[in-house]
């Protein structure tokens, strides 16, 4: 059986998702609505912006980010993540890491060997 | 907030509340106060009278309820059948091992037999070659302890099919002994098997 796009995407999401928040994060604090709506703005990433949330948490968990609380110029005070060191350690060994594995990907794609 | 956009917030919440029954605690709670947070600031961004299409198009891209618990509940992994198990193949060399022990170890031998065949562990190349090999050491035993019995001259009738006094110890200890390497090089070769992981 050929599993469908969504099934596709789910897997691929799985391992690089993660870093699509922490890389979000990379210039700076931002509240959960801001993140969510970057990522899931055009449905490759994120296939509703609700699945932002328990990775939020795992991520938070495993110490790669921290949350504050700032006042909101609209509403409500706003939860923050913003990066620890660790997260940010754990952003640049996937960067290092994601190119290679890119162009090995591509080049077995398009030429169908590595 | 304006009702309506209340009404959708809680019902949405509700639902993933009950959803979230099984997850911990601290975590259920940390996730919906996460949503709540992000359907307060989207449904604030709308002003103070949204339309019903906002409102469902805001519940629309926060996705659904089902989506969200499906990413904090662990998939379930499914049960291992009790035949599958991976201490299995140990249980068998167990029950081998028994096979020393008189007057009723080979009950425990033949329960062994059992288990090795029926497990869905082993291939069915493996499951033939070892039953083979239960059946050949004995075999083979026997047709050695007959060669002794028929050129051990003290005794008188070699057709009758008695050990004889030098081999029979001999037999006793090689049979389940036999037995029991064959088990252990099976059991070693379905642990040293590649195991499919979970994605």
């Amino acid at each position: 059986m050929v599993p469908g796009d969504s099934a596709i995407l789910a897997n691929l999401r799985r391992g690089a998702l993660e870093y699509c928040v922490l890389a979000a994060l990379g210039a700076g604090p931002r509240y959960g609505l801001d993140i969510a709506r970057s990522l899931s703005r055009d449905g490759v990433l994120m296939g509703g912006e609700g699945t932002l949330y328990p990775l939020l948490g795992r991520l938070r968990k495993s110490g790669w980010v921290q949350t504050t609380w700032q006042e909101s110029p609209t509403g409500p005070p706003r939860r923050y993540y913003r990066l620890t060191a660790d997260g940010e350690h754990a952003l640049a060994e996937f960067t290092r890491i994601w190119g290679p594995f890119r162009d090995a990907v591509d080049t077995a794609l398009t030429r169908g060997e590595i | 907030m304006e009702p309506a956009a209340e009404r959708a917030a809680t019902r949405y919440l509700d639902d993933l509340g009950r959803m979230l029954t099984p997850a911990p605690p601290v975590q259920r709670a940390e996730v919906l106060a996460q949503v709540r947070e992000h359907l307060d600031e989207a449904f604030a961004e709308l002003g103070p009278e949204p339309t019903e299409a906002q409102v469902r198009q805001v519940l629309a891209d926060l996705g659904p309820a089902e989506q969200i618990a499906a990413d904090v509940l662990p998939a379930t992994p499914p049960a291992t059948p009790l035949l599958a198990r991976a201490g299995l193949p140990w249980v068998v060399v167990g029950l081998m091992a028994l096979g020393f022990v008189p007057p009723f170890g080979w009950l425990a031998m033949v329960l062994g037999l059992v288990l090795f065949l029926v497990s869905p562990l082993w291939h069915r190349a493996w499951k033939v070659g070892g039953t083979l090999a239960y059946v050949l050491v004995p075999l083979l035993l026997w047709g050695a302890m007959r060669l002794g019995t028929a050129t051990d001259p003290s005794v008188e009738s070699p057709s009758v099919l008695m050990p004889s006094t030098f081999l029979f110890p001999w037999l006793i200890l090689l049979v389940p002994l036999g037995w029991v390497v064959v088990a252990v090089v099976l059991a070693v070769r379905v642990s040293r098997r590649p195991r499919p992981t979970r994605g």
